[in-house]
């Protein structure tokens, strides 16, 4: 289980964290999401013991993470934009992880071919996606029981991005492991992440089961015989309006079948229910949170 | 506190590196035909990997995206450092440690000998490591860590430079005390302490108490650098005072320093002073701005920049002006000369006629012309340093105090005209002191130092060298070659 207890984090006079909680079980896929410059790297540097934190601790199976070396055997952090040493391979590279991690070697040939790169080329030939895989691919065969990708989605084309999926799901499934991603394309969070938080403000402003809260946010299509006063939805926790004419569009959390029954208590002609995705999630959250 | 993992790490990811060390110090023992020869030239090489081998093995720490790779391995930042740190001496001290070994067993030195070897060039290889590693590791990235070291360690030879052109210029006699800047670096230490590595049985405990001083606070600087660090500065901008700031500052106030310095020199009034040195100060400006700009990366003015300069070119010319009205600050008449066994040359021209007494002794020796193109003296004692030390009388030591305070005198006059003498005093706790003193040496004190029989008064003319003996007589102790004639 990984517990983040009121990080704070700040370069120079801006705290890009400002007392982060939160709490992970172990065997999820977390997605963490946030807009440009909300701290999401931040923070996964925190969690991975890179960086030390201003305020607060960072606790990985009761371990603190940047105190604690041992403890970041258990924990790979794969960034958004990988080093390599000059004129180094895949191979070389082998060597380096196998130096202070317990590499599996089936995990990594199985990767390798999954990956189709070649060991013996040198890493500055690569492109850039390739480059990224070079890294997943290390990070699957040091089988961590804690697994941070930073935009790990980013750079990949999709045949590379449903091949990580896959090699996600059974690694999870297989070592029963916890898993945070950080990305901007939500599509690919919601497609693999079971729960989710988003940063906002330095602070983990919502979170939870992924799945949980998309069904209760939704979002409602109304129409009026006669206009209606506004203050009717107050009553709601309206996190997006839009009217044209006497037809309402609104996005309201809560649950569902509560929010219609109230709802058809104000007569609508027409009363339509819509689900959303999860980038209308976060975009929603967002917007509520603003306000 | 050691990681054998990571070691490993280093020791095949830097096979490269080590590999041309080893060629290196081969194609030096090969290349050199004197063993203590060779040995010197490859301690100076192991010194410059000191600065270079760090550089190498440290440079993830200014890498932004290493930085990510190398602080998130299971390892102790504790542990990484002190990995580090021992694999950079080793590196480069190994082939040295290696060579010596070969030598000490061709010339036999002894086992206990070796072992004081051993323990000396380590106590130097972790010293330098730790040193120029800290240095490094005082800037944000590559570069800067570059300049820092480069800065830091020719720092104490810039302050030695000012001192000497500030104790030249203001204090008679020069002789200000500038053994201390020899330990202000380790690398010069070391440089001393190396000499005494080759006589191995020798320790020299003023040099091992400073590199092991040197080594302790070091260690306690590099630790908190290291371990304390806040990675995320990484590739950034070196904005910590005692990086960038304080180098420029320091830099442009010692050149301020030695350039008003030179004010002395001119003897002219402050203003004309300023004056014709106004570009000086001006091109010193300009490189001030510039080295902002490289500390900034950006174009960077403010207000506070030409003020900072204007307050210390005021700062060091007030200065120069009060050391040059108080005389030096009184520091020339500060160190007594009662040193009856140093080593005292007094030379002496005689531009206003040889005296009448010595023309006519000259005149009792056959062949040799008293009026030859020039005569000079050379009242002289312990100026062989290969014989024994003598003792002077009181006299003889009055009369070179008198010729000593003649030479502060002239120092400090406004004008100066020619100087006819000059005395260089080599005082037996290794000062020197040289006076300019206009007068020549009277024919009544030469007799009085000719009775003084540890010193020589020898003269010299075209011909050859005579000897004044204490009747007044001259007696020939050297006949130049190309004046005999040979049948």
């Amino acid at each position: 289980m990984l517990e983040i207890n009121n990080v704070v984090k700040g370069f120079d006079d801006k705290r890009v964290l400002d007392g982060v909680n939160l709490t992970i079980n172990g065997g999820s896929i977390f997605g963490l999401v946030g807009v440009n410059g909300a701290g999401k790297s931040t923070l996964l540097r925190c969690i991975s013991g890179i960086y030390r934190t201003d305020e607060g601790n960072v606790l990985f199976d009761a371990r603190d993470t940047f105190r604690e070396d041992e403890i970041r055997r258990d924990i790979f952090f794969a960034n958004d934009d990988p080093y390599y040493p000059l004129a180094s391979n895949i191979k070389s590279l082998k060597e380096f992880y196998a130096s202070f991690y317990p590499l599996d070697e089936q995990m990594y040939q199985k990767t390798l071919k999954l990956f189709g790169l070649d060991e013996n080329r040198q890493i500055n030939t690569f492109s850039k996606g390739m480059k990224r895989q070079t890294l997943l691919l290390f990070a699957l065969s040091v089988k961590p029981k804690l697994l941070l990708l930073d935009e790990a989605f980013d750079g990949l084309d999709p045949l590379v991005r449903y091949n990580l999926k896959k090699a996600l799901y059974d690694f999870i499934e297989e070592n029963h492991a916890t898993i945070i991603i950080s990305s901007h394309n939500l599509k690919e969070l919601e497609d693999i992440c079971d729960s989710y938080g988003i940063l906002e403000n330095g602070k983990i402003s919502t979170y939870g089961d992924l799945l949980e809260s998309k069904q209760n946010i939704n979002k409602y299509q109304l129409a009026f015989r006669e206009p209606v006063e506004e203050n009717v939805f107050d009553q709601f926790d309206v996190l997006h309006m839009h009217k044209e004419g006497s037809v309402y569009s609104l996005v309201i959390k809560g649950d569902r079948e509560e929010t219609v029954r109230k709802l058809q208590e104000l007569d609508p002609v027409i009363l339509d229910t819509l689900a959303v995705n999860f980038e209308e999630l976060f975009i929603y959250e967002h917007e509520g949170g603003e306000r | 506190m050691f990681s054998k993992e990571y070691f490993t790490y280093l020791f095949k990811s830097k096979k490269y590196l080590l590999i041309f060390i080893l060629l290196i110090a081969f194609l030096n023992t090969l290349g050199s035909d004197n063993d203590y020869v060779g040995l010197v030239i490859q301690g100076f090489l192991c010194t410059v990997m000191t600065y270079l081998i760090p550089c190498n093995v440290f440079s993830y720490v200014h890498d932004r995206k290493a930085v990510d790779t190398f602080f998130s391995i299971p390892v102790s930042r504790k542990a990484m450092l002190v990995t580090g740190v021992v694999f950079c001496a080793l590196a480069a001290y190994v082939p040295f440690v290696v060579t010596f070994s070969f030598y000490a067993v061709a010339e036999s030195i002894g086992i206990v000998n070796y072992v004081v070897f051993l323990l000396k060039i380590l106590l130097v290889a972790f010293t330098l490591v730790v040193f120029n590693t800290t240095l490094y590791l005082i800037g944000n990235n590559i570069f800067d860590g570059v300049v820092m070291i480069g800065a830091y360690s020719m720092l104490p030879v810039v302050l030695l430079a000012a001192i000497e052109i500030f104790s030249d210029s203001y204090i008679a006699g020069g002789g200000f005390d500038t053994s201390f800047v020899a330990y202000l670096s380790p690398v010069f230490i070391s440089t001393d302490l190396f000499f005494d590595l080759l006589e191995a049985s020798i320790v020299d405990v003023n040099h091992v108490a400073a590199l092991t001083a040197y080594l302790v606070v070091f260690s306690y600087l590099l630790y908190r650098s290291y371990v304390l660090r806040a990675v995320e500065r990484a590739g950034t901008p070196s904005t910590k005072i005692y990086s960038y700031p304080l180098v420029i500052y320091l830099y442009v106030f010692l050149i301020l320093f030695m350039i008003s310095s030179s004010f002395n020199y001119r003897y002219v009034s402050l203003g004309d002073f300023v004056s014709d040195m106004f570009i000086v100060y001006l091109m010193l400006f300009v490189i001030y701005v510039a080295a902002y700009f490289v500390y900034k990366r950006k174009l960077y003015f403010s207000y506070k920049l030409p003020l900072v300069f204007v307050a210390a070119a005021l700062l060091t010319l007030g200065f120069s002006n009060i050391a040059r009205s108080s005389k030096g600050f009184g520091l020339s008449q500060m160190y007594d000369h009662n040193d009856k066994k140093g080593q005292y040359v007094l030379y002496s021209y005689f531009d206003n006629g040889i005296p009448e007494e010595i023309k006519e002794e000259f005149k009792k020796i056959e062949d040799v012309d008293a009026e030859d193109t020039y005569l000079y003296l050379n009242v002289s004692i312990n100026e062989n340093p290969t014989l024994p030390k003598k003792e002077m009388s009181d006299d003889s030591l009055a009369l070179f105090e008198k010729y000593r305070k003649s030479g502060i005198d002239y120092f400090y006059k406004e004008y100066r005209e020619g100087q006819n003498s000059n005395l260089n005093i080599y005082s037996s706790d290794g000062h020197r002191y040289y006076y300019a003193i206009k007068e020549s040496v009277s024919y009544e004190d030469l007799l009085k130092f000719a009775k003084d029989p540890a010193i020589d008064v020898i003269l010299v003319n075209n011909s050859g060298e005579y000897s004044l003996m204490p009747d007044g007589s001259i007696k020939l102790l050297t006949l130049y070659m190309d004046t005999v004639t040979y049948d």
